[in-house]
């Protein structure tokens, strides 16, 4: 028998947060899904005032994207959800799936691993009894929500991340975070997306040229590594590289790093392609950023 | 009839300097709820994309009742309270999903909206018929 699945968001799409080319932001996404992943905590006890006076809270370890249809401003969609796996040792497996309310097509799947962690927000703490039981009850195989294919493999990093491309220096803003100081998701993606206009440059692509020319570039597929919190105050670099190229999807690496300390606070693989903003369809890589990204996949 | 129309959570960066949800957030979840009220009687988004007309906010009404803080859960609950042939009145009423509480209560008072000729214009009548349909009785409020 199928485990619950719930409804857990429902909102509409935003001007504000479309990017140039005419779609939803990657970043809002993982916004739309964090919130929703409150609603479905909330019925495994971890209601809001809970979650204020705890010592433990929610962080998320781990985090797959996949998106797969356009949202775009003036949209409406849900969000629904359910209990993939609890483990004893505090990860919660979960999903959620977005879909277009008008048109019931399902437009992002998550799949989230999430740890309950103490006040230093790494520290695995175990779950409090009633959410470990109340995480079980609601756990299974999940039939409205299949899982997804793994991320393609790709070809492991042969260089360190400080060898890699800088695309990103910034730092990490008190209204980004929390009550505690740390950033969500969102700031994350917030930054690849920045990373990534910079990655285009080192490919001799300008977003601006790119754009004229009836392109545009769109994100198929997040697999993310949440290594450390990210904190207010942060100075962090982003390093990219590419990993594989095929005839119209190319995967890219961006490791977020502590400048300070050059430690690892993220890693995500990208995979991504162009498409035609008139037709709204993918297209084979144009030759001349092949040749680019090529050099680049050879570490030039 | 009262639909779900807004799931969400009170982001910190929503609060203010008292510690709460600034009013101006009451106001943008209302404006994300008033989409899915309308694709209910068949405002949808395609509707609006292709026939270039929507319900435009003249007038509303809010009665904040309940403080929300950061992290807190949101449900929004809407439906039509007036129709005309020009005219819509959607209610809109948020609760704290936690505590049950009933957190803002609004009334928005909308005129069909030409979005290119930027006038009033009548209602599409089959519209108009669903909106009718689904009237909230005043019990509902």
């Amino acid at each position: 028998m199928s485990a619950p699945t719930f409804i857990t968001g429902r909102g509409a799409i935003n001007s504000w947060e479309c990017d140039q080319w005419g779609h939803l932001n990657v970043q809002f996404y993982l916004a739309k899904a964090s919130d929703a992943q409150a609603h479905l905590a909330a019925r495994l006890g971890l209601m809001p005032s809970r979650l204020r006076s705890s010592a433990g809270s929610l962080m998320p370890a781990t985090d797959r994207a996949l998106f797969k249809r356009e949202l775009r401003a003036g949209d409406i969609f849900f969000i629904r959800s359910g209990v993939r796996a609890v483990a004893a040792d505090g990860t919660l497996d979960i999903a959620s799936r977005m879909v277009n309310q008008e048109t019931g097509i399902e437009s992002a799947a998550f799949e989230t691993r999430l740890r309950w962690v103490g006040p230093d927000r790494t520290t695995p703490l175990p779950w409090p009894d009633d959410v470990a039981a109340a995480a079980a009850t609601l756990a299974g195989e999940l039939a409205e929500l299949q899982r997804p294919q793994p991320m393609a493999d790709v070809l492991p990093m042969q260089q360190q991340p400080e060898h890699l491309l800088l695309t990103y220096r910034g730092s990490v803003e008190a209204w980004e975070c929390d009550s505690a100081g740390v950033a969500p998701p969102r700031a994350h993606i917030a930054r690849f997306n920045d990373a990534i206009t910079h990655l285009f440059r080192a490919m001799k692509i300008d977003r601006a040229e790119l754009f004229a020319s009836g392109l545009g570039s769109a994100a198929l597929d997040y697999d993310i590594a949440y290594h450390r919190p990210l904190r207010s105050g942060t100075a962090v670099e982003i390093r990219s590289g590419m990993l594989a190229l095929s005839d119209k999807v190319f995967h890219l690496v961006h490791y977020v790093l502590d400048s300070a300390s050059g430690e690892v606070i993220t890693t995500i693989v990208v995979a991504a392609l162009f498409f035609d903003l008139a037709a709204r369809k993918s297209v084979p890589m144009p030759a001349a950023v092949r040749a680019e990204a090529q050099r680049l996949l050879a570490g030039a | 009839m009262l639909i779900e129309t807004h799931l969400g959570r009170v982001a910190p960066g929503e609060c203010d300097h008292l510690g709460h949800m600034n009013v101006q957030f009451y106001v943008s979840k209302v404006s994300d709820a008033a989409w899915h009220v309308m694709a209910s009687i068949g405002i949808t988004p395609a509707f609006i994309r292709e026939r270039r007309q929507a319900p435009a906010a003249v007038k509303q009404e809010i009665a904040y009742l309940r403080e929300l803080r950061a992290g807190d859960l949101l449900r929004m609950d809407s439906g039509v309270l007036e129709a005309s042939e020009k005219r819509l009145t959607f209610y809109h009423r948020l609760t704290n999903v936690e505590t049950g509480q009933v957190a803002m209560t609004s009334k928005v008072y909308t005129v069909n909206m030409d979005l290119d000729a930027r006038r009033s214009t009548l209602l599409d009548p089959a519209i108009l018929a669903t909106a009718l349909e689904r009237l909230l009785p005043e019990s509902a409020l």
